[in-house]
């Protein structure tokens, strides 16, 4: 099972956007690259900020990094930032991540119209992040 | 575009940075609604559901938001986050939900059923008006 966060979660993370049908619908006409920030908790099992990042294009995710420097991570149209505990309660579906921007739990940075233009597609992806079998790094066994 | 959107607070709740967000990128895309700043408005928008409220005050050249319920503003809108985050996303007809669409209907249909609280709907229909053009993605 996939460590979260890590380079193997977001692989699966990627498959399961491309081979969604309800995301692809959803995202049909959004062109933009997205960056996840997971915010270091260190007692948590995150010493520092981890950014991985998605290019995001008519319904399918074209490419991924994890782990790329901050600076190149800025340069993404759009970025979602958190710390690691409350990514955590997103993909345990416990956060709504609209509710959670609301709440400024998440923080987001970008084109507001666009993501509220999205809506549908932003909760599809969220969806999609649930459906990853997951072992949290502070859960980890051992 | 000269207007501006200030926030009235060192650190605005989520949802003030999401409607300043909306306010401030659609003074971008489109200046000639700053003369929907021309005439002073205020505003209460509330989320129960999330426990998050904020307060819009429209000035020439000036959107102010404020977190919290400050004051008796013209126009107090109460409703949960999704209903909130969806008005933006609804046709407007001379700035009102236009009823002729499915999504203008829901809005009607969610007032009726008292989802949708609008106090001053009746005594200020243009200042919600002013607000749907300043908050619209369409």
């Amino acid at each position: 099972m996939p460590e979260f966060p890590s380079p193997e979660w977001l692989e699966v993370y990627v498959e399961r956007i491309n081979q969604s049908p309800e995301y692809k619908e959803a995202a049909a006409t959004w062109e933009g690259d997205v960056a996840y920030v997971f915010e270091a908790e260190p007692d948590r099992g995150v010493p520092e900020d981890l950014w991985a990042w998605l290019d995001l294009w008519h319904g399918q995710c074209r490419d991924s990094k994890y782990g790329l420097p901050p600076e190149e991570g800025e340069k993404s149209k759009f970025i979602i930032r958190a710390p690691y505990s409350r990514w955590k309660e997103v993909i345990k579906k416990e956060l709504d991540p609209v509710k959670g921007m609301m709440q400024g739990k998440l923080k987001l940075k970008g084109d507001l119209p666009t993501i509220v233009r999205y809506v549908k597609a932003a909760n599809e992806l969220v969806n999609l992040a649930a459906t990853v079998p997951t072992e949290f790094v502070d859960e980890k066994a051992g | 575009m000269t207007a501006t959107v200030e926030y009235g607070i060192e650190e605005p709740n989520g949802l003030a940075m999401m409607l300043g967000g909306l306010i401030q990128a659609n003074l971008a895309a489109h200046p000639e609604r700053e003369l929907l700043l021309a005439k002073r408005a205020t505003y209460g928008i509330e989320a129960p559901d999330v426990n998050v409220a904020v307060s819009i005050r429209l000035t020439p050249g000036t959107v102010t938001i404020r977190n919290g319920l400050v004051g008796r503003p013209d126009l107090s809108i109460r409703t949960n986050s999704d209903n909130l985050l969806g008005l933006s996303s609804v046709p407007l007809k001379f700035g009102l939900p236009d009823a002729m669409t499915k999504e203008g209907r829901e809005v009607n249909r969610k007032l009726l059923k008292g989802e949708l609280k609008v106090k001053g709907l009746l005594r200020h229909p243009g200042k919600l008006a002013r607000l749907n053009k300043l908050l619209t993605v369409l």
